[in-house]
């Protein structure tokens, strides 16, 4: 059976994902025009260069984690999933393999075509906030169940 | 009873390491078929040939008019007030810059150079980079670069947050407000216009006909070509001169080279300066690093894997030593 997750791995996890969120909204042009560079020890916000930097990190410890997670669910040869986790799970696949595309694109060698790529950088930010939104559902729906379950 | 590490988990676990380490010997980044980077077009520039006449800018505002922002005004007003219009539509016969209506301006230099006074003219637009940080970083894939080595900005998508004249070295794009999809979304609260900027008259690539610039050149400036045919030439032309090169390596390599008589670095410290007028500075390679973010990209899921099989391996061992 697989055992709970250790803290670390989950805190790294949420940490992963929250900088995914920020540097990958920090991609569109928001942060200064919406005063959040202005913040003390926030500029770096506005730097298109340090947010990609920090996407790309980020995403290295988020797929590492994924992998980490789906090995040994594969291994164990028992997932169980709920409709909703299967949903969150085809969207997050959607997220990796845009983000390699786009991983490709920036490749001094790489490149894809122009349809290509504004389909891959909208099916990503559309992907990013489908996930967002299934999270917060998957959230919502545990807790209501564990209020329904309180004594 | 002793129980044993289940055949499934074990060769679960090594199943995973065999996908790991089979994964592992692939090309983290694998290289783009040489021939489509030799495929992409150079413009070469010889400055010891331009006189400054403008007829390059001319031709240029010619056959791109029908494609100038024709923005509706009064401007929605933009939320935040930090957030201001740019409005080149009343001042399109500007001509000592780059605007959304001139893609192309001759810069004349003038100064001294070994004790001798020189007054040079450069043609001055978009460099076409060939891995440009406007294209990969432009969020919505607006902008693109073409199989040709043309970077090009779709005026139909383009929101004109201006994030790819932040991202270029040179400050190339040049922003038209009033105009494009903004304007149908949330005009107050994102977008700004549509980015302008050379795209080497695409249309008329496209029909098989040269750049409006490089045709009307009477003295035969510009040349175009694919790009080890441009290079030899350009290295020839800066030996026999001698001459100085300036966008064949900066920025991690440029479709446009100069060659020039007098140093870039000298032109760069006679040249006017300004908002819309890109400097000749030297300019690192802000992707140097991008095949190795890559490789830690493609190596992350596998550590993953891996770092999976040896838990089940482990933990598999682990019950059946309690056991």
């Amino acid at each position: 059976m697989t055992k709970p997750r250790s803290w670390i791995e989950r805190r790294l996890f949420a940490l992963a994902v929250l900088a995914l969120a920020i540097s990958g909204l920090g991609q569109m042009p928001i942060f200064k025009r919406y005063y959040i560079a202005d913040l003390p020890g926030l500029a770096w916000t506005a730097d298109f260069y340090v947010t990609h930097l920090i996407h790309y990190l980020a995403a290295a410890v988020f797929l590492a984690l994924v992998a980490l997670r789906v090995g040994e669910a594969l291994a164990s040869r028992r997932v169980h999933l709920t409709r909703l986790q299967w949903t969150q799970a085809a969207v997050v696949a959607g997220l990796v393999l845009t983000g390699f595309i786009r991983v490709w694109k920036n490749l001094p060698g790489g490149g894809v075509t122009k349809g290509t790529g504004m389909v891959v950088d909208i099916g990503h930010l559309v992907l990013a906030m489908a996930w967002g939104g299934l999270a917060l559902t998957g959230w919502i729906i545990r807790r209501r169940s564990t209020s329904r379950l309180a004594p | 009873m002793k129980k044993h590490v289940s055949r499934r988990q074990f060769l679960g676990g090594l199943g995973l390491l065999g996908v790991a380490g089979a994964a592992s010997v692939l090309p983290a980044a694998p290289a783009r078929a040489a021939s489509s980077r030799s495929a992409e077009l150079v413009t070469l520039l010889d400055l010891s040939k331009c006189v400054g006449c403008g007829a390059c800018v001319q031709a240029c505002k010619e056959a791109n008019a029908a494609r100038y922002p024709e923005p509706k005004k009064p401007f929605p007003p933009m939320l935040p007030k930090r957030v201001k219009a740019e409005d080149w539509s009343d001042q399109r016969e500007v001509d000592d810059r780059l605007t959304p209506y001139t893609w192309l301006y001759v810069d004349h230099i003038a100064g001294q150079h070994d004790g001798q006074p020189f007054e040079l003219h450069m043609p001055r637009r978009c460099m076409h980079c060939q891995n440009p940080p406007c294209a990969n970083l432009c969020p919505w894939g607006s902008c693109s670069k073409d199989a040709r080595g043309v970077v090009e900005i779709d005026p139909a998508t383009c929101l004109g947050g201006a994030k790819c004249r932040d991202v270029c070295p040179w400050g190339i794009p040049q922003r038209q407000t009033g105009v494009g999809l903004y304007l149908d979304l949330l005009p107050r609260l994102a977008g700004n216009g549509v980015m302008y900027k050379c795209d080497r008259c695409t249309p008329r690539l496209d029909q098989g006909q040269l750049p409006a610039c490089i045709e009307a050149c009477p003295f035969e400036v510009q040349q175009i070509g694919p790009r080890q045919e441009m290079e030899a030439k350009a290295r020839a032309l800066a030996a026999e001169m001698p001459g100085y090169l300036y966008g064949l390596e900066e920025n991690g390599g440029t479709n446009t080279i100069y060659v020039s008589p007098v140093p870039f670095e000298v032109l760069e410290t006679a040249r006017a300066k300004g908002q819309g007028r890109p400097h000749l500075a030297a300019v690192g390679d802000p992707f140097e690093n991008q095949t190795l973010l890559a490789a830690a990209l493609v190596t992350a899921p596998l550590a993953g894997l891996a770092g999976a099989a040896l838990r089940t391996i482990s933990r598999a061992t682990r019950e059946a030593d309690h056991d």
